[in-house]
């Protein structure tokens, strides 16, 4: 080898070092300036600085950062410490940013094309629960959504985690939801121009507005609803089709069960839109895709509790719970006749 | 010494892989990360309880959002390239004559397009975005052994024997393959830039690098080998490649991070133009690599050094040589 090709051969070797020292020097993130974002986004463009600084500041004394979350001083139901929640959050860094994003906005670049369209956090809720409508999830929604994934969607499950490492990312969402809903309730009522709340009451009103939350969430742990055994064949199975109708289910769901009732779809357009501002298709009960889950128990929770977020109603006040089985064989029987 | 041997069909199957690796695979592998769409589809092989081969791409969008049509048809094509891989393997192991090392190359490179198809799935399944990195480098080693294959099986290469002497054989070899080297190091850089956000400096140092060693070989091929034909084919076809690689470069800086990442007022806009310029730098990059690699090839296999008296059979401006 000529001296000349290896005094070359060295630069080229230096410079591909450095190169590859800056490529990972830094890090490898997804992670963006998390924490001024949130407050860009608490601030909004009509609210009055002082406020929104305010609330940015109050939001962070109790949460913390996105980075460095903050179990809240009144604890969160069923997370254990903050040592699980950083643990949770480092789990959530890698397996759900890219879609839900890394407050839990689901604004990142895959939301926006994929649908249904990820779940954003920062309204509190998640819609396939176990609890009746107007009441937080349960530890085991979160938990069984992160296992199961939502079935013929771009949620994924992840059934090979270590159970522990589940936990930490159910404890981290459920923070999510929790700083989400706080934070929600906070900006309504700034939107609504509230003259209680004040820069110097901002720390009061958010650890005010934040027990109003966690009180929820205890309150709906205490006292999960039960499904009730099937029990034998109902007589009320006569009538099913007959509820579907009285309870307009037919409305939304066609009364062929294809999910293009005339109050959902019309003009070639689906009408309706849920909470989040997406599309709100109802579910067609032929092609037999569940997204909260297929089996019996969970369509009877549906069909009892609603879909959270949705127009989708709960019917637990208005059905007896023979009725709602017979609904549940009723909307299965649309697919096994596909089947057939 | 063995019969010169040519199958026209294998070269061709070893070219059908190639467009399709490229073309069809990797560009969509490249639109998939940079519209964001990698976890459309969570499951594999299927895609959400639909069928890999389902064709109706305007239902599937419907049902589930645009982007998944991206990574939908990118399983497609990775489907077809194992299948021609196949065929590949079929062709090299039921031919009478094939050379054993062919034999080895092809199964070589299905071994490649599996393994890829399983660090894919692996990817979605457990939502690695690590191992997109891996998967993003493992598809430019496929490239590489698809072109082994193209040279090996080319007519040229089957059915001329001869073999040029130079003195600057080694040289064209050992920069030819430092080019391969600093392009694969350059890639890890952009992979991990495209999957996991990490720092602009470390691509920007490393293309500009591999850039230097790319002009070096052009300028190898140009002062040493201007009547060989086929490196001054491939050595004009990396020029301006990477003057296009350069341009593309500059263009995907300037909408993502640039002067231009502002202007855009429209999201739309915006996006198609960073995941454009970004896709199309990928591709072109890609083409850079098979062509370098077709280089080093000739170089390694079409070359001999020069004897120690100075006796060549031809000399590098192209007449033929008796090997």
């Amino acid at each position: 080898m000529k001296p000349i090709d290896r005094l070359l051969l060295l630069v080229v070797a230096a410079a591909s070092a450095a190169g590859l020292i800056l490529t990972f020097a830094g890090g490898v993130t997804s992670e963006h300036d998390v924490l001024a974002e949130a407050a860009a986004d608490a601030a909004g463009p009509g609210f009055d600085p002082a406020l929104a600084e305010a609330l940015a500041t109050a939001m962070e004394a109790e949460f913390g950062g996105y980075r460095e979350p903050k179990l809240p001083a009144a604890g969160m139901p069923g997370v254990a410490d903050e040592e699980e929640l950083r643990a949770g959050r480092s789990g959530y860094a890698v397996k759900c940013t890219q879609c839900h994003g890394v407050t839990g906005a689901a604004d990142t670049g895959t939301a926006r094309l994929l649908r249904p369209r990820p779940r954003s956090f920062r309204l509190g809720k998640i819609k396939f629960t176990s609890t009746p409508a107007g009441q937080p999830p349960l530890r085991e929604d979160l938990e069984r959504l992160i296992r199961d994934g939502v079935p013929t969607t771009s949620m994924a499950g992840f059934p090979t985690l270590p159970e522990s490492a589940r936990r930490q990312l159910a404890s981290y969402v459920q923070y999510l939801l929790m700083r989400g809903a706080t934070e929600g309730a906070l900006l309504r009522r700034l939107e609504a121009d509230d003259p209680a709340l004040t820069p110097e009451g901002m720390a009061a009103a958010v650890a005010a507005e934040y027990e109003a939350v966690r009180a929820a969430w205890a309150g709906a742990a205490a006292a999960p609803p039960p499904v009730p055994e099937t029990g034998p064949e109902h007589e009320a199975n006569d009538r099913a089709a007959e509820l579907f109708a009285a309870r307009a289910c037919d409305t939304c769901h066609g009364a062929d069960g294809g999910g293009e009732g005339p109050v959902a779809f019309g003009g070639g357009e689906w009408l309706l839109r849920d909470e989040w501002g997406d599309e709100a298709r109802p579910r067609s009960f032929a092609d037999g895709k569940w997204f909260g889950g297929g089996e019996p128990e969970d369509l009877y929770r549906r069909i009892a509790h609603g879909v959270k977020g949705t127009p989708m109603p709960g019917n637990a006040e208005h059905l007896s719970p023979e009725e709602i089985w017979a609904l549940v064989r009723y909307v299965r029987s649309f697919a096994e006749e596909e089947d057939r | 010494m063995t019969e010169p041997h040519y199958f026209p069909w294998i070269h061709r199957l070893a070219w059908a892989s190639l467009v399709v690796s490229v073309l069809l695979t990797i560009g969509l592998g490249g639109a998939v990360t940079s519209a964001e769409v990698g976890m459309a589809y969570p499951t594999w092989p299927d895609m959400n309880g639909a069928s890999l081969f389902n064709f109706f791409y305007g239902e599937l969008a419907d049902e589930f959002g645009a982007g998944a049509n991206l990574e939908h048809t990118h399983r497609q094509a990775g489907t077809l390239i194992g299948l021609l891989c196949i065929g590949m393997v079929l062709a090299t192991l039921f031919t009478k004559g094939v050379p054993a090392a062919w034999k080895k190359l092809s199964i070589g490179i299905l071994l490649l397009v599996i393994v890829q198809g399983l660090l894919g799935a692996f990817r979605v399944t457990e939502n690695a975005q690590a191992t997109g990195i891996i998967h993003a480098v493992g598809a430019q080693l496929v490239v590489v052994a698809i072109v082994a294959m193209i040279q090996h099986s080319s007519k040229p290469w089957c059915l001329d024997r001869a073999m040029v002497r130079s003195a600057e054989a080694a040289r064209l070899r050992l920069w030819s393959l430092v080019a391969i080297v600093a392009l694969f190091l350059n890639l890890v850089a952009a992979a991990s830039l495209r999957h996991k956000e990490a720092a602009f400096g470390g691509h920007f140092v490393l293309a500009l690098t591999a850039s230097a060693v790319l002009l070096g070989v052009v300028w190898l091929v140009a002062r040493h080998f201007p009547k060989h034909p086929a490196l001054w084919r491939q050595a004009r076809w990396l020029a301006n490649l990477l003057g296009m690689q350069l341009g593309l470069g500059l263009g995907t800086w300037a909408f993502i991070w640039g002067p231009m990442a502002g202007r855009l007022e429209s999201e739309k806009a915006r996006f198609l133009s960073q995941a454009g310029f970004a896709t199309a730098h990928l591709l072109v990059g890609v083409c850079v690599l098979a062509v370098v690699t077709a280089i080093y090839l000739e170089a390694k296999h079409r070359l001999l050094p020069e004897t120690a008296g100075g006796a060549s059979a031809t000399d590098a401006s192209g007449g033929s040589a008796a090997a």
